[in-house]
């Protein structure tokens, strides 16, 4: 067999695999990347947000007032459970609870959380700006409070802000958003 | 069946379209942080800026630090800020990295067996601290508080304790300030420090300081320097340096005369000699002395090495000039004949100009409570480094609490510091570091960055101000009153010396407690302001004068020191010096130095970026380059050429250096800029218990003979000859110059 019809013969025979080998290494990236995989304790939107019903802005409160949501400090996450602790009847996810407590309060730790919502470096995003605009939060963050783990609820490609500025009358100068 | 050119790229495209659709639009990963604890007005990812008083020495600079997300990011000087201008020197820059270094000690660790554990919480700590203050009360005198320099608030709480507890204090700080306090008690009857005026002048000589790099108020000299320079609305000013060594003021002159060291107070004599001689008649109240004026200037030239037609020509100078002004510093006050070399300088300022200019950094702040009167405090109690060193000998003390001081590695091993220490039966060590003197301690009780506490300073001098209307200076006295915040959360297991001291007297009977109203520093600040003046002094980092304060400098006599008064935005605390008991120098006749061994003079120069060696521990200070050799992370013995040619030396070469008591070896650095007498090493290095960054190069503290200077009690530093021998070794100093030796002038390759 001549030497091109050997090397077309593997292609041919291997495409098809390598193929599927690259869209798992994408999917799997897009799973680490984009998904909750290994948090260091497996907070629950739909039990606060949605069960327990507590507001956006009870945690993320920087939101109407600065550029970033910000996560709450593990004082804050303390304020409720140093009294719904591992011990209080009906309590559910005991185990994450107990990580709050043992792991990072007493020991004086920062919880270092797995960032779902990236904004390239390129890009100057403010909350305070679309939030007192009445953005609601859903907008772009989906309705978290039916997602027990976060995901990315929309692909945030330039095309997409745009959009929705032009929608909604705001800027689209290119400095609004580029600094 | 053929493959074609066109269908291999076919397969190839689609093949690295395939591979590239993994690696499309995946963005940058942040991370996302949890603080411990944020306060309600701190905004995720957002700055702000707290106006603070540096902590990193007696200057009392303002600074505003910025913070975001709990964490100090920068610090920058306060414009408006009479001391500093705006301005912050390196240490200051790189005290983040004295709150964020890795070898802090977790919490207060207590001596079990030959270890020092950290233990969990500071009630034990806490409670012995009040035992051995209730056990010095019932008998004075046995306890021994080894503190650095004393002031502020702080200052009078540790003065107001050791009156109550019959401790005695023995403030320990490498160069100390003794020497020039004692002469200017002479001068002006009080004991303070000079204040180099240099705005004022047009000509200008230094005699062995280092101002610009090292001295007690670096940023502000630097600013009245660059006043100097500029000379708005006169002639630009000249600067004269007489030293054995070439330090960054020295360099910045105009000219460099070298003078064998100890000697720069006689030529100060013979200029002063030369002036009374021209007519001149002391502007001062002070008589130049009969006995200086048979000192002729054949004995001072043959002595100094500085030719006696250069002597007439700079008097000359003097003369002729409108306002000259002399300085001097430690190369010059930290020999044996120290204080009669500053003498002769501040009394050739009397005859200059008649004033001698001064200023007062470490006043205590009284503290707001009617039963401490620290005017009622016993001088008795502050002892000298010869009277503590016969004190420890004694045995006198049962008790020692060193406070941010560390005796084992400043003083020179001659005097038995940490074998003296070890026998007092109970010792406490203050500090935020394990460090050289830590291993002695029963307990270290770990503190904080002055980041992370309250305090305050309170100083007084000729500052000025500039106007921003027309941009002139006005000279006047100002009382500046410099208040220190937290700029972050104090980290955890640490507490503030302040608050551990009140803590402790918290817990004691009410004998000891009686005048101590306060729990904590922050509440005993709080006190002497009304709720809104707290909050305006909050946010300037303390109380000043504004330039529209009615005060005026009244020909060439300054104002005496003013008493509290009411600025417009609150009052200023009133303040009274720790230094009072220092006595006045009394001099009869001229004083030679005098050095112990043979061979070359050993300068042991306070290190521009180590200083005394309590900021080794920082990186940033560590890679800083020396300004004159350009060296970092090491040692290294400064040589002159002629020397080092002689004796075979090269740059990098080990050199053996030998005093009477000891030997270490060091990398040389043969160098233009220093008397051929004499040698450098800066000090600062050779610590080998300062954590990771610090354990490198040697220590030339350690190995000098200890003179006293004259009846201060102090040490003088430059008291030592060094003998010099090559060895086998050599090592690569770290420098920013290249390796080109341009004495040579290979510099360029063809």
């Amino acid at each position: 067999m001549a030497f091109e019809e050997k090397l077309l013969k593997f292609i041919k025979i291997s495409i098809i695999p390598v193929i599927l080998i690259v869209a798992g290494i994408g999917w799997g990236a897009h799973q680490v990347i984009y998904k909750q995989k290994s948090q260091p304790i497996a907070f629950s939107h739909q039990l606060h947000a949605g069960t327990r019903q507590i507001s956006c802005v009870f945690c993320h409160s920087g939101v109407k007032h600065g550029t970033n949501a910000g996560v709450p400090s593990v004082q804050d996450c303390m304020q409720c459970h140093q009294v719904i602790t591992p011990d209080t009847q009906g309590v559910q996810m005991k185990e994450e609870i107990q990580k709050l407590t043992k792991d990072y309060w007493e020991k004086g730790r920062q919880i270092d959380w797995f960032k779902i919502y990236n904004m390239p470096e390129h890009v100057r995003f403010s909350h305070k700006a679309h939030v007192n605009k009445g953005i609601d939060c859903k907008t772009c963050h989906g309705d978290v409070s039916k997602m027990s783990t976060i995901t990315q609820a929309r692909n945030f490609v330039m095309g997409e802000c745009v959009a929705c500025h032009r929608q909604n009358n705001a800027p689209t100068d290119c400095t609004t958003c580029h600094k | 069946m053929e493959l074609t050119r066109r269908e291999f790229l076919k397969l190839s495209c689609m093949t690295a379209a395939t591979l590239a659709l993994g690696g499309c639009g995946l963005p940058v990963q942040q991370a996302l942080v949890s603080q411990l604890d944020m306060p309600e007005y701190r905004l995720p990812g957002e700055s702000r800026w707290f106006a603070t008083t540096c902590g990193e020495c007696s200057s009392g600079c303002g600074l505003s630090v910025r913070v975001a997300d709990g964490r100090a990011k920068k610090l920058e000087g306060l414009t408006l800020h009479p001391v500093n201008h705006g301005k912050v020197c390196a240490r200051g820059h790189s005290s983040l990295q004295a709150l964020y270094n890795p070898d802090r000690i977790q919490g207060p660790m207590k001596q079990e067996g030959e270890q020092l554990s950290v233990v969990s919480g500071w009630d034990e700590a806490i409670k012995i601290l009040s035992g051995q203050m209730e056990a010095g009360m019932k008998k004075p005198g046995s306890i021994l508080l080894i503190t650095e320099s004393l002031h502020g608030s702080l200052g009078a709480l540790i003065v107001s304790l050791a009156q109550r507890i019959g401790a005695k204090i023995w403030v320990l700080d490498f160069p100390g300030t003794y020497v020039e306090r004692s002469v200017m008690k002479e001068i002006t009857g009080k004991q303070v420090l000079p204040y180099f005026q240099l705005k004022d002048a047009d000509y200008v000589v230094n005699f062995g300081s280092d101002f610009l790099g090292t001295g007690n108020s670096v940023v502000h000299d630097n600013w009245e320097y660059g006043e100097f320079r500029q000379g708005r609305g006169r002639k630009r000013g000249i600067l004269v340096s007489f030293s054995p060594r070439m330090n960054m003021t020295v360099a910045n002159s105009d000219r460099w005369v070298p003078v064998s060291p100890g000697w720069e107070g006689l030529v100060a004599l013979g200029i002063g000699n030369l002036l009374m001689e021209s007519g001149r008649k002391p502007k001062g109240g002070k008589v130049w002395p009969q006995w200086a004026r048979s000192v002729t200037l054949d004995y001072i030239s043959k002595g100094s090495g500085v030719p006696v037609d250069l002597i007439k020509r700079l008097a000359q100078k003097l003369i002729l000039a409108d306002y000259p002004f002399a300085v001097g510093g430690f190369e010059n006050y930290a020999c044996s004949n120290g204080l009669f070399s500053l003498w002769v300088i501040q009394m050739l300022n009397n005859l200059l100009t008649g004033s001698a200019s001064y200023y007062e950094p470490d006043y205590l702040v009284s503290l707001p409570s009617a039963s401490m009167d620290l005017k009622k405090v016993s001088q008795s109690i502050f002892l000298s480094t010869k009277d503590a060193v016969k004190e420890l000998e004694s045995g006198k003390f049962k008790t020692s609490w060193i406070i941010n001081a560390n005796p084992v590695y400043v003083l020179p091993k001659k005097l038995n510091v940490e074998a003296l220490l070890r026998k007092v039966p109970a010792r406490v060590v203050f500090a935020p570091y394990l460090n050289e003197t830590t291993p002695l301690a029963e307990w270290v009780l770990a503190t904080q960055s002055w980041l992370e506490e309250w305090g305050d300073s309170s100083l007084s001098g000729p500052y000025g101000q500039r106007d921003s209307n027309n941009g002139d200076i006005k000279n006047r006295v100002e009382t500046i009153y410099g208040l220190r915040q937290p700029v972050v959360e104090a980290r955890s297991g640490s507490m503030s010396v302040g608050d551990i001291l009140l803590a402790a007297i918290t817990k004691g009977s009410e004998t000891l407690k009686k005048g101590f109203n306060w729990d904590s520093m922050q509440s005993l600040l709080k006190s002497r302001f009304s709720k809104e003046d707290w909050d305006v002094a909050l946010s300037r980092a303390g109380v000043w004068n504004d330039y529209t304060a009615d005060w005026e400098l009244y020909g060439g006599v300054l104002p005496k020191f003013p008493p509290p008064t009411v600025s417009p935005k609150g009052k200023i605390p009133s303040g009274i010096s720790p230094w009072e008991h220092i006595k006045g120098v009394k001099l009869t006749d001229i004083q030679e130095p005098h050095f112990n061994g043979n061979g070359f003079v050993l300068i042991p120069f306070l290190s521009h970026a180590l200083h005394d060696g309590r900021v080794a521990n920082r990186p940033w200070m560590q890679e800083l380059p020396d300004p004159m050799t350009s060296v970092s992370w090491n040692s290294w013995i400064e040589m002159h050429t002629s020397v080092a040619e002689k004796l075979g030396i090269e740059r990098g070469d080990v050199v053996k250096v030998t005093s009477p008591l000891g030997t270490i070896e060091v990398p040389s650095f043969p160098s233009p800029g220093i008397h051929p007498d004499a040698v450098a090493i800066p000090v600062g290095t050779g610590h080998f218990n300062y954590g990771q960054y610090a354990n490198r190069g040697v220590n030339p503290l350690s190995f000098i003979t200890p003179a006293w200077l004259g009846n201060t009690g102090e040490l003088a530093w430059i008291s030592t000859r060094v003998r010099l021998e090559k060895t086998l070794n050599k090592v690569t100093l770290i420098t920013l110059d290249t390796r080109v030796n341009n004495l040579h002038r290979e510099a360029l390759p063809h």
